[in-house]
């Protein structure tokens, strides 16, 4: 690991890992894909397959299915989700299935799907029922 | 144009598709797809583009494999690698970049003033009006001339851009093709067209700046292919 406190750049999911911005502007047709923590603000017609954390704008507009290792939505996705952690914050807008070792959903979230969760062995099963 | 907040793809993620939009794009991952933006295009140095790219600006420090046509300017930056075809208003490359491609500058405005001052300007109205500054095939994408009148008079002596007379500016070439029955083809037309294949773009931007440079004149004729990038470009002042 590195010696103290020179990792001021790097995101708290990973060490070495980028971050990036995809801004309001933008519009993406095509599959958004590698090992980095993203920020999404515009559109992404397609496919979201990412390594890193995938946070989602207000305004932002996802068509298609994502998976990545953490998945922070205040905007709109249609299509299914796959993360280790799932958190819909309100104002997000949400059609497809969930599937996540752990999801929270904040009041004024919106979420027209199946949840599907982990339950991981070793792991309460009770997590799964909330 | 409003301003809209900067993008960036960072290094690690990879997009295999198309992006387009406004505002500003910096790329440190990759993009295998066409790029369209109304803002400034960085490609850093660990970023890729395997596609055509356009934009106000290009700036490559990393790799680039398609063309790239910028409104105004492309810089490839000493590391850069490039494998297409660049075209700008403005195209510069430090030491150390390595493009394989054509570089398509539109210098038919310098040229123009080059000939003017070697020729007093008597050369030019042949010059002009033959479409001698023409690159060849190269009126497919070019504007119709509305029936402009191309016998006006040339006030020779001024040099700046606005006070350009509409016939100096290069005309596409359907139109020339008129002219050059009536304007025997001065010999220096043939060794200009080799010069203007070399250096000139197709879109004739100078014309175009000319026209944007002119409020009082007459309003810019359609051209179906860049007309919206001309609209954005005019609100939106270059800068240097």
């Amino acid at each position: 690991m590195d010696p103290d406190s020179t990792n001021e750049r790097a995101p708290q999911t990973s060490g070495a890992r980028d971050a990036g911005v995809l801004g309001a502007g933008l519009s993406i047709e095509g599959l958004l894909r590698g090992d980095a923590d993203l920020r999404l603000e515009g559109t992404l017609r397609g496919e979201v397959a990412l390594d890193g954390a995938l946070t989602l704008g207000p305004d932002a507009q996802l068509l298609g299915p994502a998976r990545a290792r953490r998945l922070e939505v205040s905007g709109e996705i249609h299509g299914n989700l796959r993360a280790a952690h799932v958190i819909l914050r309100a104002g997000a807008w949400v059609t497809g299935d969930v599937h996540a070792e752990s999801i929270s959903i904040d009041d004024g979230a919106t979420l027209e799907g199946l949840v599907e969760m982990d339950l991981a062995p070793g792991r309460p099963t009770s997590g799964g029922s909330r | 144009m409003k301003a809209s907040a900067g993008s960036r793809l960072p290094r690690g993620a990879v997009i295999e598709g198309a992006l387009r939009g406004s505002g500003d794009l910096r790329v440190a991952g990759e993009v295998l797809g066409p790029i369209e933006i109304e803002g400034h295009l960085v490609i850093e140095a660990t970023g890729l583009v395997r596609g055509e790219v356009r934009a106000r600006t290009i700036t490559i420090a990393g790799t680039l494999e398609g063309d790239a046509n910028a409104v105004e300017l492309v810089r490839l930056e000493a590391g850069a690698r490039m494998t297409g075809d660049a075209r700008a208003d403005r195209v510069s490359a430090a030491e150390g970049a390595r493009l394989r491609g054509r570089i398509r500058t539109s210098q038919e405005r310098a040229q123009l003033e080059r000939m003017r001052r070697t020729t007093g300007g008597t050369l030019l109205a042949p010059f002009s009006s033959s479409g001698a500054l023409r690159a060849p095939g190269s009126a497919s994408s070019d504007e119709p001339t509305r029936g402009e009148p191309t016998r006006d008079e040339p006030t020779r002596d001024e040099p700046t851009r606005a006070a350009l007379p509409r016939e100096e500016r290069p005309t596409p070439r359907a139109a020339p093709r008129r002219a050059t029955s009536e304007l025997a083809a001065s010999p220096a037309r043939t060794i200009d067209v080799e010069a203007a294949e070399r250096d000139t773009s197709p879109m004739s931007r100078p014309a175009r700046a000319a026209r944007a440079s002119t409020p009082e004149g007459p309003p810019p004729p359609f051209m179906p292919a860049i007309g919206k990038r001309r609209a954005r470009r005019r609100d939106a002042e270059p800068t240097p």
